[in-house]
């Protein structure tokens, strides 16, 4: 790790002494479980000293916006994460042969593409997802959808244009 | 295929737009040769154009690493999310975010610059057939791309296996690519497999000339049977093989004659989950003749163990054991 430059530490330090508490118990009443609270307020901090952004004059407001971040984060990711444990506990009654690596870089790749399937507006999802996911040609998604060949393209190529914004930035 | 270069400037939002309309173009089950051209001279128009293109086609291929369970999870995932609704509370709040940072949302970068246009999870074997009439065999966890734009048929292949029955068609050579090499042939069936120490070519009809460089300068000639190695160091001769049973497992059998049950235990293993657990050391030396199948290769250990006199069993936690212990 590089050398912090030292007024960002102690800046951060100082938001952490005066409301490292307050995040843990606004956390805590968010998730019920004291642990993850502990390990979300954790993981805001790591992230600041990570980032070292100019911290602006409403430190705790900032500071609630960055663990809110994370919270939805950690909220998605095991929404994620008890899809794919039951999806294998229907198929194979057990997820015991999966390593606990194979399972969290599973969940990581479902987690990106849900996020990048989410920001996309609803009939533009339920195209990419039939064409992605389940396979089905164009003209087979047009009948599904009941709408025209040429209307599932243009819904497809708007996927396609709407991920390469969230990727890449806006041209 | 050669990484996309970075052009100087970035696409524009003009050729970002345009790009999304090809991606759409292509993106459907069956693509016309013309589209196929048309896209290809577009692409040539401007280095921004392919990389516009390649960067969407990338995002879509992060779809086809899932495996069955990976699809029917996000299907789950994003069935429930949408029964319920986002809970209010976190809607606004992602509202917020969009407003307040979009860096946040920014997805990782794409780890791969080559963009896999077919991939086999394990255990998976799938046959494609090209547009030009050929047909490829991929074996299972591997991963190709298949270019039959204008004046050339080539499969890039990243890992795993993949069997070529090829349509004759004397204009345009149809060749394999690995980072090792590659193998071309103008009419003609062959194997082509990526392996951690080369790349190596096996001969089921006719012939295939095989060049450890894209110059074709280092080449050899290979005729049905033949197989070779193809490393850094150049191009080495294996020893020749049956043909018919090394074009088997794309029929889904291993046809095995006087092979070393290692290496057999070894390929059946390639097709699953949970490898079937051994001791090399003290089977070492044992060979064996038969055909296994590979759709179901707890059948074939069963077979492997009869015809071996070596014990299968099952540990507590499920794994299949083969050993000289009974």
């Amino acid at each position: 790790m590089g050398v912090l430059v030292g007024n960002a530490i102690a800046d951060i330090a100082g938001l952490y002494a005066a409301h490292g508490g307050w995040l843990r118990d606004w956390l805590r009443r968010q998730t019920r479980c004291p642990q993850r609270a502990a390990d979300l307020a954790q993981d805001t901090f790591c992230r600041l000293l990570e980032r070292r952004p100019a911290l602006p004059d409403d430190a705790k407001r900032y500071l609630a916006t960055v663990a809110r971040r994370l919270l939805i984060d950690d909220i998605r990711a095991r929404e994620v994460e008890r899809a794919y444990l039951d999806v294998l506990g229907d198929r194979y009654g057990t997820a015991d042969h999966l390593t606990p690596e194979r399972i969290t870089e599973a969940v990581q790749l479902l987690d990106g593409i849900l996020r990048l399937l989410d920001t996309l507006p609803a009939m533009t999802r339920q195209a990419f997802m039939l064409r992605r996911l389940e396979g089905m040609s164009h003209a087979d998604i047009a009948t599904a959808l009941g709408l025209s060949d040429r209307t599932v393209k243009r819904y497809i190529a708007a996927a396609y244009a709407h991920c390469y914004a969230l990727a890449y930035g806006e041209a | 295929m050669p990484a996309a270069a970075v052009p100087d400037s970035e696409p524009t939002a003009e050729i970002v737009a345009r790009a999304a309309h090809w991606a759409a173009l292509l993106d459907d089950a069956d693509v016309s040769r013309q589209v196929c051209d048309a896209c290809e001279r577009w692409c040539g128009q401007d280095p921004r154009h392919r990389v516009a293109l390649e960067r969407m086609r990338g995002l879509a291929a992060r779809f086809d690493r899932l495996d069955g369970v990976g699809r029917e999870a996000l299907t789950v995932a994003a069935a429930r999310r949408a029964r319920r609704g986002l809970r209010p509370a976190i809607a606004a709040l992602a509202v917020l975010f969009l407003v307040v940072g979009g860096g946040w949302l920014t997805l990782p970068p794409l780890l791969a610059p080559l963009f896999p246009d077919h991939r086999t999870g394990i255990g998976e074997r799938r046959t494609l057939a090209l547009a030009d009439g050929s047909e490829l065999v991929l074996d299972g966890n591997s991963a190709v791309a298949v270019d039959l734009s204008s004046g050339v048929r080539r499969i890039t292949l990243f890992q795993g296996q993949v069997q070529a029955v090829v349509a004759r068609d004397v204009a345009r050579p149809f060749t394999v690519a690995t980072t090792d090499g590659t193998a071309t042939a103008l009419g003609t069936a062959f194997i082509v497999r990526k392996q951690a120490d080369g790349t190596r070519v096996t001969v089921v009809e006719s012939h295939v000339q095989v060049c450890a460089d894209e110059q074709n300068v280092d080449c050899r000639n290979l005729s049905a049977g033949q197989r070779a190695l193809i490393t850094r160091a150049g191009i080495q001769r294996l020893s020749d093989i049956d043909p018919r049973a090394a074009a088997a497992w794309a029929r889904g059998w291993l046809e095995a004659d006087d092979m070393a049950l290692t290496d057999l235990l070894a390929e059946l293993n390639r097709q699953r989950q949970r490898p079937i657990r051994f001791d090399p050391v003290s089977l070492a030396g044992r060979r064996v003749t038969g055909s296994f199948p590979l759709d179901d290769t707890e059948r074939a250990a069963q077979a492997l163990a009869a015809a071996t006199g070596l014990g299968l069993t099952r540990t507590a936690d499920g794994d299949l054991v083969l050993s000289a212990r009974r």
